[in-house]
């Protein structure tokens, strides 16, 4: 047995994750919580995540991935397989 | 006993200028209040962060002010251009307040200079406006012309668009000049003392901390009430966030003033857009961004199959995507092609697919284009109409005068809660500021006296039940509620409305409010947050039912239509619902709008 949580939301990737904070300031939908003796954010509310993206783009160590649920990427026709980590948030092609 | 007021609140702040709301027309109220007269104290409140927070958030757009090629460098509107002005005359005919409008559209470029000012990118390297052209390519928000002949002309309009990071910069100028912030602070009543507002109870949805504001001015810009219906095609919670404008606001601005005594209007009036399926937009603006091109379920593509513009003779300033599903009134064969069935589920013949092929700015937009495949993607995407909510186009909490101001003495109103965002909060906070500067040199600051000490005691005790509620058996999540409350609204009212299914709704919403609201519960003060919004949803959820039972007519469909009153009604022209509250009772009237 085994249970999936909500997969979609900010992702943090704590090997660069440096506790700066920026993301639990500024959310506005305010879904990370913060660990006190970690002091680094958490993920508390991912199913609340609006997709704004905000914390991605402002996250100083590039640490965090927002992911988008699976509905919103298949209407528009994304193969979801060959998706990356990767994904660079940049300048379109 | 009345307790005093220093055991019921954790804080007290005075202030001359309360600003509830910090989006668009929050943040260019302060920025423009400090501007004018530095000694004024000005305080802001929100429920998210100044920073990030609103409709407006992260759009880089500054829209809705039409421009012609001609018009670019225009910085006002001449009394001849606001007499032709086609600002949705026709559509909106009696919904909305003319007078108004016609000092909105005076003063639309009011809020221009000051944005330069705080560097907000507008212009090109050249020094020309930058303007986001486009009606052939796609939705963008314009305004349609006429020839002699009655037919569309090709009109040069477009929105000042990638003015990049617009609301943080706004956010930062706020700050930087004096306004103090009150960010993740969420409003919970607002004080009344003889008919005027004087300040308002707020909760720090982070620490759980209760505070009262005293002020001698306060604008009430919460923003839209954007959480009225679920998206259907998303799975719970992510369908209760996945709002075409942004979920923060929840409406809780119109029920504090309808509680305070102000009076709402319109609030049968649900904005519907017709957008690609899967597509939100948290960050507002709706489909501004994103590019289609239509075509239905025959292939046809709508833009040759009717070259004249697949929109109706209506003008006005609603995206284009709006008009694709309201043209019943002149236009029914373009209606059979786009029209959707009443459960908003697209079937055989009545899929309508877009190109996606475009996006740009926010940051959640230029990631998905990205993700798509950029321009290269061609998959074509169903279009779907999407509830809006409350707030975008028209209704809200109604104004009474030329200042904006409510019913109440000294509460002004302005953005989406009273039915006018974008750049008309804009608009409407550089005027309301410009006269509170002048207002609140001849006020006082009002005392509270023992009526407004039980009023905050009664708002405290209703804002923590939840987080103190003893669990005997049952208790409720406040999304789980929150879900079941929207469900109605989309299956009982949505966009064909009927009698029966109207009143079906108001019995069940009652019944939810009567039997879950009891049991709501929250373990910290950010679920605490939850349960105080569905509470308000529910409130809104009702008058918006109950108000749309009272319209017996339709009128700018898809907004309001009633299958059993499927014309207009002329005795409904200049009519409108307003809702006011005495006591416990909420007093529904079909009054002239002024």
């Amino acid at each position: 047995m085994y249970a999936i949580g909500i997969a979609y939301g900010p992702d943090i990737d704590y090997r660069h994750c440096d506790g700066c904070g920026v993301c639990y300031e500024h959310c506005p939908m305010d879904i990370f919580a913060w660990d006190e003796q970690k002091k680094l954010p958490i993920v508390a509310y991912p199913g609340e995540c609006c997709f704004c993206c905000f914390c991605e783009v402002m996250c100083p160590q590039m640490a965090i991935d927002v992911r988008f649920p699976v509905h919103h990427l298949l209407d528009f026709g994304i193969d979801v397989s060959r998706l990356k980590r990767e994904t660079p948030l940049g300048e379109p092609e | 006993m009345v307790p005093k007021l220093e055991h019921l609140v954790d804080g007290i702040v005075e202030t001359d200028f309360l600003i509830i709301g910090g989006g668009l027309a929050g943040s260019i109220a302060a920025l423009r209040a400090k501007k004018k007269d530095g000694h004024i104290d000005v305080t802001v409140i929100d429920k998210a962060t100044m920073e990030y927070s609103g409709d407006g958030v992260g759009l880089d757009n500054f829209n809705q002010i039409p421009l012609r090629k001609q018009d670019l460098e225009k910085t006002e509107v001449t009394e001849e251009e606001v007499r032709k002005s086609t600002f949705g005359a026709d559509r909106f005919k009696g919904l909305r307040q003319f007078k108004l409008e016609a000092i909105q559209i005076k003063n639309a470029y009011i809020s221009q200079p000051l944005l330069e000012e705080i560097g907000v990118k507008v212009r090109e390297d050249d020094g020309t406006l930058k303007v986001l052209q486009g009606y052939r390519r796609g939705t963008v928000w314009g305004r349609v012309e006429y020839d002699e002949q009655g037919r569309p002309t090709e009109p040069f309009f477009g929105t000042f668009s990638r003015a990049s990071d617009l609301k943080l910069k706004l956010g930062t100028a706020v700050r930087k000049n004096g306004v103090k912030v009150f960010d993740r602070t969420m409003l919970t009543s607002l004080i009344v003392k003889d008919g005027g507002a004087i300040g308002a109870t707020a909760l720090n949805t982070r620490t759980g901390k209760f505070l009262l504001f005293r002020a001698k001015a306060i604008l009430l810009a919460t923003g839209a009430a954007s959480r009225l219906y679920p998206y259907p095609y998303a799975p719970f919670p992510n369908n209760l966030f996945y709002t075409l404008t942004s979920p923060v606001n929840h409406g809780g601005g119109h029920v504090c003033a309808l509680n305070a005594g102000a009076k709402l209007y319109s609030m049968e009036m649900n904005v519907v857009y017709v957008v690609s399926k899967g597509m939100n937009h948290s960050s507002g603006g709706g489909a501004c961004n994103w590019y289609f091109k239509m075509y239905n379920s025959k292939g046809e593509y709508l833009e040759d199959k009717y070259p004249e513009r697949i929109v109706t003779k209506a003008g006005g300033m609603i995206p284009g995507v709006n008009f694709l599903y309201a043209p019943n009134m002149e236009r029914p064969e373009v209606e059979k092609d786009v029209i959707l069935s009443a459960k908003h589920m697209a079937e055989e013949d009545e899929v309508v697919a877009v190109y996606f092929t475009a996006a740009t700015e926010p940051p959640k937009a230029l990631k998905f284009h990205m993700l798509a495949g950029g321009l290269k993607n061609e998959e074509p995407a169903e279009c779907i109409p999407v509830l809006v909510g409350i707030g975008m186009a028209t209704g809200g909490v109604l104004r009474e005068n030329e200042f904006s101001e409510t019913g109440m003495k000294n509460l002004f109103a302005a953005g989406n809660v009273v039915g006018r965002g974008g750049s008309f909060g804009f608009t409407w906070g550089c005027l309301i500021a410009d006269h509170v500067v002048e207002l609140v040199k001849s006020l006082r600051m009002e005392d509270i006296g023992v009526e407004q000490v039980e009023q905050i005691e009664k708002t405290r005790a209703h804002v923590f039940s939840p987080l103190n509620r003893k669990v005997e058996y049952y208790f409720v999540n406040p999304l789980e509620l929150e879900d079941y409350v929207r469900t109605v609204n989309y299956q009982y009212v949505g966009i064909k409305r009927v009698k029966p299914r109207l009143e079906r709704a108001v019995e069940l919403i009652r019944r939810a409010k009567r039997s879950c609201v009891p049991l709501l519960v929250a373990r910290n003060p950010h679920e605490l947050m939850r349960a105080l919004e569905v509470q308000d949803i529910i409130e809104i959820s009702e008058i918006h039912a109950r108000s749309a039972l009272m319209r017996t007519e339709s009128r700018l469909v898809p907004c309001h239509f009633r299958e059993d009153y499927p014309d207009q009604d002329p005795s409904w022209d200049g009519m409108v619902v307003t809702v006011r509250r005495e006591g416990e009772d909420l007093i529904y009237e079909k009054e002239r709008l002024n």
